[in-house]
Order: structure tokens, then sequence, then C-alpha cells
């Protein structure tokens, strides 16, 4: 009996140690603090950041290379179609760490189709070693107010 | 049909001596850009287009676009003996497809005016207009696999 009551005894003290922490107690979802997002605001009068000038790139990685003249073939593989398949083949050359790789980010004030003021945008992926020597990239028009892209201003640009 | 005379003019100029658009910066090829001022090549992706108010005429400035307008390629050991003057390239032969007369817009491909057995090509690391024979020009590019193509006279 004795030897009973001291397993019991054990077993509380072992289930107590063994007690999990305080649960939180459930939250009405209503009630959850979630941070408020920044909303991005843009200058109009300044020119785009070269970050916002490649995260302008990003969101247009889906537009088709065909329906562009200038982006016709420039894809690196045959089964290349659209802006990002392009950008990811000369990003991808980039991997070999031979001779002098860089991204090169311009902006300057231009007018799209209808005269309105735009900012022209360049992303061009460059390589440079002896005579293995290229530029690639894009070219289009980002709307002041917004930093979107400009319908129709896209161009590829690069030679070799 | 171009001559070896006129070729020779070329010799030892900079981009900037030869390209009026001011498509002339250091860091760009111009090899296809050389060949197209040289032959009169207007289409596709010209000099004039890429610079912004340029005037003057265009010369395309992309290899893969002068090769799939050739009239005929192919592997420069398949070269007809009687095509004494034709566009020579040198990129990995992975790279070209001969039966649909197309080139893959890889960095690594380089264009010259090859006329009796001497290459006239713009060299993008001496900034000038250089010649080689072929046995020369085959080593533009270090490492295996690369190959010769020729490609008819536009």
């Amino acid at each position: 009996m004795k030897r009973l009551g001291l397993m019991l005894m054990t077993c509380c003290v072992v289930l107590a140690g063994c007690k999990s922490a305080p649960k939180e107690q459930p939250q009405n979802p209503a009630s959850v603090q979630v941070p408020e997002k920044t909303a991005k605001t843009y200058a109009p009068a300044s020119p785009p950041t070269q970050k916002q000038v490649l995260r302008a790139l990003l969101q247009i990685q889906d537009v088709d290379l065909a329906g562009i003249p200038s982006c016709s073939g420039v894809g690196t593989e045959p089964t290349d179609v659209n802006i990002g398949d392009y950008i990811s083949g000369f990003l991808a050359e980039q991997g070999s760490n031979k001779g002098g790789n860089s991204i090169e980010v311009s902006t300057k004030e231009d007018q799209d189709a209808n005269h309105e003021r735009a900012w022209r945008s360049e992303v061009v992926i460059r390589h440079l070693d002896g005579d293995d020597r290229w530029g690639w990239g894009v070219s289009f028009l980002m709307r002041p107010a917004d930093h979107s892209v400009v319908k129709g201003s896209i161009e590829c640009v690069g030679a070799g | 049909m171009i001559t070896a005379s006129d070729l020779n003019a070329y010799l030892g100029k900079n981009i900037s001596d030869i390209c009026d658009n001011n498509y002339v910066q250091a860091a760009d090829n111009h090899c296809a850009h050389f060949v197209s001022h040289a032959m009169s090549y207007s289409f596709g992706y010209t000099c004039k287009a890429a610079v912004a108010g340029a005037t003057h005429q265009g010369a395309n400035l992309r290899v893969h676009e002068v090769f799939s307008r050739c009239l005929n390629v192919g592997r420069w050991a398949d070269k007809p003996d009687a095509l004494t003057s034709c566009l020579v390239f040198v990129t990995l032969a992975s790279n070209v497809h001969v039966a649909t007369r197309t080139m893959d817009n890889v960095p690594k491909k380089h264009i010259g005016i090859f006329i009796n057995g001497t290459i006239w090509h713009y060299s993008n690391s001496h900034h000038k207009v250089v010649t080689q024979p072929p046995t020369e020009f085959i080593k533009h590019y270090p490492g295996p696999g690369f190959a010769l193509f020729y490609g008819q006279l536009i």
C-alpha cells in the first residue's frame, strides 16, 4: 500500500512536471493585430530607383517575345517565349565567375505615344571577358504616377 | 559584291569611325554591327533603332538575325568550293540548326566576312577591324564544341 502510494505520488510529480504551458486563449480573428502594410508611394517628379525599375521588369515577365519586333528570337533557347525566359537565359550566363558581370539600370525622361510624360528605363545584363563581350536587356516606359509599365513600350535591346 | 579592297579600307578602324548613328559603346558587341555596315544589311534590329534620334541608315546588330537571312548556310567543311566570298560564323555547334537556318541567341557567337581565305571581323577586345585566316578565327572563343559555319551573302 505504501509502495502504491509512492508510485502514485511519483506519477503526480512527473505529470506536474510535464504539464504543458498554459494555452493561449483562442482569439476572435477580427481582433488579431496584423501589422499594416505601408502603401507604396511614388514621387512623379523623381525618376524610379534602380530597385523600382528591376521590380517593373519582373512585372512584365509574362509578356510574349513574339509580339515585339525587337524581341523576336532573342531567347537563348528556341523554347523561350516571354520576357522572363529571355532574361533568365542571360542571367544564367552570368553563373561563371570568369570575367566581369554587371546589371546596368538606367532611366531618363521620355514621353509615351500620347505625349504623356514617362520614364524610359532600361535594364541590361552585361558580361565582359575579352572577346566574350555582350549586353542584353529590356527597355520600357514607366508611368510617373505609379511606375506601371506602358503597354507597347517594351523593347529588347542587345547586340552580338 | 564586296571586295577585299573594300574591306581593307575598314582595317584598324574603331566602330565610331564606321557607325554614324553613334551606337559605339565599347562594352557592346559590334561584330554583326560591323558586318552589317560593310554589307548594308539594314533589316531587323539596327543601330538606328537602338539609338534615339538616329537618322542615318541602320545596320543590323545581331548575329542570329543575319544568319537566318542568309540564302544558304552550312558547316564550314560543307562550304562549296565555288563559294569564295561568304559570311563566316563561330559558335557552339549545338546552337546552330542548319536545317531550319536558325541560330540560338547565345552570348558566344561571332561573325566575319570571308573572301578568298581571309576573314575580316570586328575584334571587340581590340576595338577595331582585323583580319584572320579561318584556322585562327575558330579559336575566337576558348573551349570545346565551337565550330565554323558559312552563310551565303545576302
